[in-house]
């Protein structure tokens, strides 16, 4: 039987673009798109401290009550 | 030695273990008759009427045998070494169909778990997998597993959540939240192993500081420390310290199919472990009074699902499996009202080891990309419902595959994108289509549950919303902005199955 290669990502993506080449942008391209990826670096190195203080009281507010049932 | 085999129904399966319990346990006809109607017929009558029961004895069972060996035999008491085993199943099985291949497959077909009956008065209910479909009420969704059994000398395959009562001496509800727990993962997934209760004691010895036996319970710390010493890669979540985000958090990991133990307690003493394993079919009603949980300052509203207040499915070691409860009122099945008085105060959850993005920077995150880059034009006051969970790649693939409704280029996109073996997926939706039969979906977030780092977008994998196609191009580390048009999809509903008939 004569092998037959499915079309993948890269295929698929590289056909949108070609089709229309107007509805796809490459991120990362512009100073603005920096501007959005430091502002989520921003917010998730707040979320980071936040969880890391979270985490560190969760195990320390479990304290030594047995469960006994 | 005998095997003592009957076929018989709930009201005539009382004398048969009162026998039992008589002749092998040696208890005087009066307790014996006290712990029927106290235990045995309170346990039984959560029960459908019409099923038929097996009952053999005496059974050796493994869990009770470790528990006697390592402590009950050691005691002047006399304990029997030896179990009763209650099979169960849909009404029309005979004799006879334990003696053919016909009759094995109608055994299967009506087959719907056991439970044990152990010496360990008073709480004589000992292990057991019981399917949802033997209990009265089981209008819900739950986690399950497969478990091998042999009936009468032909094997089943028993489909539920193991469960068991504690018996207060070698084990307490903390032990068997962490038993219950193994027996699941260790069934269901090579990476673990079930365990017996000797096994918990020899892991928690380091943590503790006095003699385990008789047990005194543990906190919920030590838990935890036997969770990741079976290989898991535990996290501890407070009410203390997460506040009004606790009950989404705890509502995002039973979404995920991950059963969870909760640590309870009340002003009185009581302080309980139970495990979380599924909730209750979320209705319109609750949909609509799904609390917003976040705005943006274009006063667009996030409703995040995960905190719908639906009631939870619980397995409690003090109450049959399956019991039903709310967030804010957890043990209201408890005829007691202190202990109806709990409330959940931690609860930790046992997730696979390489998960290294946990619920509560996952849903940070996928709000993040949501809303900071600006990507998906959302237009200013929008209502957006999102449900978060964890979900394997490769059921969460086959799920986009078989959608009917996905456009087939972003189908493709999508299954032909290398993914993790656990993903974090938001489905975002409105009130109306997540109300819809089947549930509906517009739009998708898919994030690598393997990456913690998260700057440069880095556990992104695909973002589908409003006509945007936000993905990752492999070869040059960069994401496409594709504009694609497409039509609602279905929800996901692998996690949790539903028992319904």
């Amino acid at each position: 039987m004569k092998k037959v290669k499915l079309a993948g990502y890269q295929e698929i993506i590289d056909n949108i673009k070609s089709e229309s080449p107007s509805t796809t942008h490459t991120v990362l391209d512009t100073e603005k798109d920096y501007k959005v990826m430091e502002q989520v670096n921003q917010t998730m190195e707040e979320v980071k401290r936040d969880f890391e203080l979270k985490n560190m009281s969760s195990q320390i507010s479990a304290g030594n009550v047995l469960l006994t049932g | 030695m005998e095997i003592n085999i009957y076929l018989t129904d709930k009201v005539g399966s009382s004398s048969v273990v009162l026998d039992y319990l008589k002749e092998e346990c040696h208890y005087t006809q009066k307790y014996s008759e006290y712990l029927i109607k106290n235990n045995y017929e309170e346990f039984i009558s959560t029960l459908r009427n019409e099923l038929v029961l097996v009952i053999e004895y005496p059974y050796v069972d493994k869990f009770y045998r470790d528990c006697y060996y390592n402590y009950y035999s050691s005691k002047l008491e006399h304990y029997s070494r030896f179990s009763l085993r209650v099979s169960i199943f849909e009404p029309g099985i005979e004799n006879e169909d334990f003696e053919n291949e016909v009759g094995k497959a109608k055994l299967q077909s009506k087959f719907l778990g056991y439970f044990l009956i152990r010496p360990t008065h008073p709480q004589i209910i000992g292990r057991n997998v019981i399917s949802p479909l033997a209990f009265i009420n089981n209008n819900f969704k739950s986690c399950f597993v497969r478990t091998d059994v042999t009936i009468n000398s032909i094997k089943l395959i028993a489909e539920g959540f193991p469960h068991s009562s504690q018996d207060t001496e070698t084990i307490t509800c903390a032990e068997t939240t962490i038993w219950s727990c193994m027996e699941y993962f260790g069934n269901k997934y090579s990476d673990y192993q079930p365990i017996k209760p000797s096994k918990i004691i020899e892991l928690l010895k380091n943590h503790s500081f006095e003699r385990q036996i008789p047990s005194k319970g543990l906190n919920v710390r030590q838990i935890s420390a036997a969770l990741k010493d079976l290989g898991f890669g535990s996290i501890i979540y407070s009410l203390h310290v997460y506040g009004a985000q606790f009950e989404s958090l705890l509502g995002c990991y039973v979404e995920s199919g991950i059963p969870i133990i909760l640590a309870m307690q009340n002003s009185k003493n009581i302080n309980h472990a139970i495990l979380s394993i599924g909730r209750e079919e979320i209705t319109s009603d609750l949909i609509d009074k799904c609390p917003v949980s976040m705005i943006t300052k274009d006063k667009t509203e996030i409703i995040d699902l995960n905190s719908a207040k639906c009631r939870f499915v619980f397995i409690d070691d003090n109450h049959p499996p399956y019991q039903l409860g709310l967030y804010d009122s957890p043990c209201d099945y408890y005829k007691n009202a202190d202990w109806q008085a709990c409330k959940i105060t931690h609860f930790i959850v046992p997730l696979y080891p390489k998960i290294y993005l946990e619920a509560f920077r996952a849903k940070s995150f996928i709000n993040s990309v949501l809303l900071d880059t600006g990507y998906f034009n959302i237009a200013p006051a929008s209502k957006i419902h999102i449900r978060y969970f964890l979900a394997s790649s490769r059921s969460y693939k086959e799920h986009i595959a078989l959608n009917p409704t996905l456009n087939a280029k972003i189908k493709k996109i999508i299954t032909s994108t290398s993914m993790p073996k656990f993903i974090w997926v938001a489905e975002l939706t409105t009130a109306d289509l997540v109300k819809g039969n089947p549930s509906m979906a517009n739009g998708l977030i898919i994030v690598d549950a393997t990456e913690a780092n998260t700057t440069f977008m880095n556990p992104l994998i695909i973002g589908l919303y409003n006509d945007v196609l936000l993905t990752f191009a492999p070869k040059i580390r960069d994401f496409d902005k594709i504009t694609l048009p497409y039509e609602p999809f279905h929800m996901y509903s692998g996690n949790l199955k539903s028992f319904s008939p």
